[in-house]
Formats: structure tokens, C-alpha cells, sequence
């Protein structure tokens, strides 16, 4: 933050004297606004991330039948996927059917790396992945080479990402979790 | 339940129990797991509505710090164009009940709102319109598979977390010193 205050600064260093007093004046506005307001990095081959909570949105068309097989399959599973808790890096996801159902929109929100991301998927739960995404045309299968392509081609990148807590990842939250239900016992014992 | 190996096995009565059930917000659209919910919106775009909104993007993403925080209880916020520009998606995870969340949204942030889809998205009345909330809901697409990993913890929850965990640490480095 120093630098860009200190870009700010050199920036301003010729401006009309009116300029460089409310510079000045805007100061703690302005260094608030820049510790407020983290930045959109990018998340790796596509996508994007706010501190360390990245964004995934893929839609791709559905294969012959394929809209039909997942739904029966999603309501088998009352619309439940907890085997991404092996994953321990997805803080949340859901599967949209558009478009009469000839589209799927998975969105998610994960922690870190997009390449990483993928592997994590790929050697954690590959054959949950391939249950679900076999149903999407030209799919190759979680284990092929030409997968993080094939993802790659179907996703957009989102124009605007917020995270309420962006340095939160997955396993502090779970942490968390814990610490939360810790003090509850504890206020609850000390009240008794 | 999905074993390792993705085959479909039997589930013990109790780990049966332990699963967060996923079900429809009981006053209104979009699925939730325990605390967290899910909206996604699929918006028709005007010709033009994206270039605009990007135009916009570096300001409404900075705006989306003060006006989130007001609203309080969203986990995560993203809006994607798609279909050559033609479509806007808009998909947020949030804490509780719908019909308290969209009138929260809209009473705190309608600035906001308007400033992201009026000129963008076709058929926008505007945040303050009395029918704001049913124009959303016509564009509300339920989601058929929703996943939350800490389906408890609501955003005042985790907040209130870290400050406990920071008085911890604060703490320990005060008995340590």
C-alpha cells in the first residue's frame, strides 16, 4: 500500500497546488480505501481471485440424454454432493441447468490455484467428477490429458467477484468452526 | 453418499444423519444446506450492456467492499456474461431466509444495483421499484445440486470466530512476553 501511496505521490508531484493539498487532504480516505478494496488477481489459466477465494464458472452444452442421466442422478442424491469434502478446497458449488435443460452452469468458489484446483479434483474424487461431467458433450474424462483444456474452453471468466472473507480458506474456516462452537461451550459453562 | 471411487454405496443410518440436507428455501427460490443459501440469476442483456458494465467494472467491484459489508451475510457474489455478451448470470452464496435477503439487498445497496444493471440488463426497473423483488425472482434459476463446506458458519459467525482467535493469539503473546 506504501508503494501506491508513494505512486500517488510522484504522480501528483507536478499537479496545481490545489491538487497536492487535498491530496493530502484525501490521505486516510484513500489508504482506507486501498486496504478495503483488495484487488481481482487473476486465478491462473483462467479465472478470477480475491485474496485467496477463486471463482470458476463453466457452462457447456449437455450431451444426448446427458441433462436427463444428471438429474435423475442429482435427485438420488437430494441434490447433495458431500464427497467434495475430500477435495478440502471448495467452499461452495452448485450445478444450474439452462436453456431447457441443454446447458449446465457449474459455479464455484475455491481456494488457491486454478491448475491446482483441477489436479486436487482429478486425484481426489475423478470418478465422482466423471459421474457428473460425462453428461456434458465432449467431456474426455477426468484422467485425459486434454481435460484442464477442455475446462478451460467451456469457462468464463466473472467480470465482478467478491468474497466476504477473501484470506479465509477452506480448512481456517473449518478451524473456525471448532474455535466458534469452543466459546459457546464455554460461555455456556461459565453461565451455568 | 459417493464412495472414493464414485461407486453408489449403502449409508449407514448414522452417517445418513450427519449429512447436511440440501432443500428449497422454505419462503422462497434457490436451494439451501443448514445456514448457507444460493441465488443464481440468468438476466437478458441490452445490446451494448456489457461493454458498459466493464467500462464500470473497476468501480463496482471497489463499491462492492462498502456495500457487501453493509448487507452482511454474503459469502461470495459473482456476475459472468455469457452467450456472446447476451446474457448476465449473477450467482451469490448467503446466510438464511430469501425473502430477508432480497429485501436486504435491495434497501442497502439499491444504489449499487442500479449502478451495476440499469443501461445493462433489459428490463431492469430499478432497486427502488416497489416490484423489484418479483422482477428478480422471474430470473431466479433454482440450482439442482448445491455444496456448502461449513454449511453452519454464517459470515457474522466466522467473523465473530476470528476475533476470538485474534484475542487468543493476543493472549498467548501477552503470557509468552
Amino acid at each position: 500500500m506504501e508503494q501506491k501511496i508513494q505512486r500517488v505521490r510522484e504522480l501528483y508531484a507536478d499537479a496545481p497546488e490545489v491538487g497536492r493539498v487535498a491530496l493530502e487532504n484525501e490521505l486516510p480516505a484513500f489508504k482506507r480505501e486501498l486496504a478495503a478494496a483488495p484487488g481481482a488477481q487473476s486465478a491462473g489459466r483462467v479465472g478470477i481471485r480475491q485474496g485467496n477465494v477463486s471463482e470458476l464458472t463453466l457452462i457447456a452444452p449437455f450431451a444426448q440424454g446427458g441433462a436427463k442421466r444428471l438429474r435423475g442422478l442429482l435427485q438420488l442424491l437430494k441434490g447433495n454432493f458431500q464427497g467434495t469434502d475430500a477435495v478440502g478446497t471448495v467452499h461452495d458449488m452448485r450445478f444450474v441447468f439452462l436453456d431447457d435443460d441443454t446447458k449446465l452452469l457449474f459455479t464455484t468458489a475455491y481456494d488457491g490455484e486454478w491448475d491446482t484446483y483441477i489436479d486436487d479434483f482429478a486425484t481426489k474424487i475423478p470418478d465422482d467428477l466423471d459421474l457428473l461431467f460425462c453428461n456434458c458433450e465432449g467431456w474426455p474424462g477426468i484422467r485425459s490429458a486434454s481435460v484442464k483444456d477442455w475446462i478451460a474452453e467451456h469457462q468464463v471468466t466473472a467480470e465482478g467477484w467478491y468474497v466476504g472473507n477473501p484470506n479465509l480458506t477452506v480448512v481456517e474456516a473449518r478451524r473456525l468452526e471448532r474455535v466458534g462452537g469452543a466459546l459457546d461451550e464455554f460461555l455456556d459453562k461459565i453461565s451455568d | 453418499m459417493m464412495t472414493q471411487n464414485g461407486a453408489a454405496t449403502e449409508t449407514p443410518a448414522t452417517q445418513a444423519a450427519a449429512t447436511p440436507t440440501v432443500a428449497r428455501q422454505p419462503d422462497g427460490l434457490g436451494k439451501r444446506v443448514d445456514e448457507i443459501a444460493e441465488i443464481t440469476v440468468l438476466f437478458p442483456v441490452k445490446p451494448g450492456g456489457a461493454a458498459r458494465f466493464r467500462q464500470n467494472a473497476a468501480k463496482i467491484q471497489s463499491d462492492a467492499w462498502y456495500y457487501e459489508k453493509l448487507i452482511g451475510t454474503v459469502h461470495d457474489f459473482r456476475f459472468t456474461f455469457i452467450n456472446n455478451d447476451t446474457q448476465l448470470i449473477g450467482a451469490v452464496t448467503y446466510d438464511g431466509d430469501f425473502k430477508t435477503y432480497i429485501t436486504d439487498i435491495f434497501t442497502k445497496a439499491w444504489a449499487w444495483f442500479d449502478e451495476m444493471l440499469m443501461d445493462v440488463v433489459d428490463g431492469y426497473p430499478g432497486a427502488s421499484h416497489p416490484e423489484i423483488a418479483e422482477w428478480t425472482a422471474k430470473h431466479i434459476v433454482e440450482a439442482d445440486m448445491w455444496y456448502a463446506s461449513n454449511p453452519t458458519m454464517t459470515v457474522q459467525d466466522t467473523t465473530r470466530a476470528q476475533k476470538v482467535m485474534q484475542a487468543f493469539d493476543t493472549l498467548l503473546d501477552s503470557a509468552s512476553s
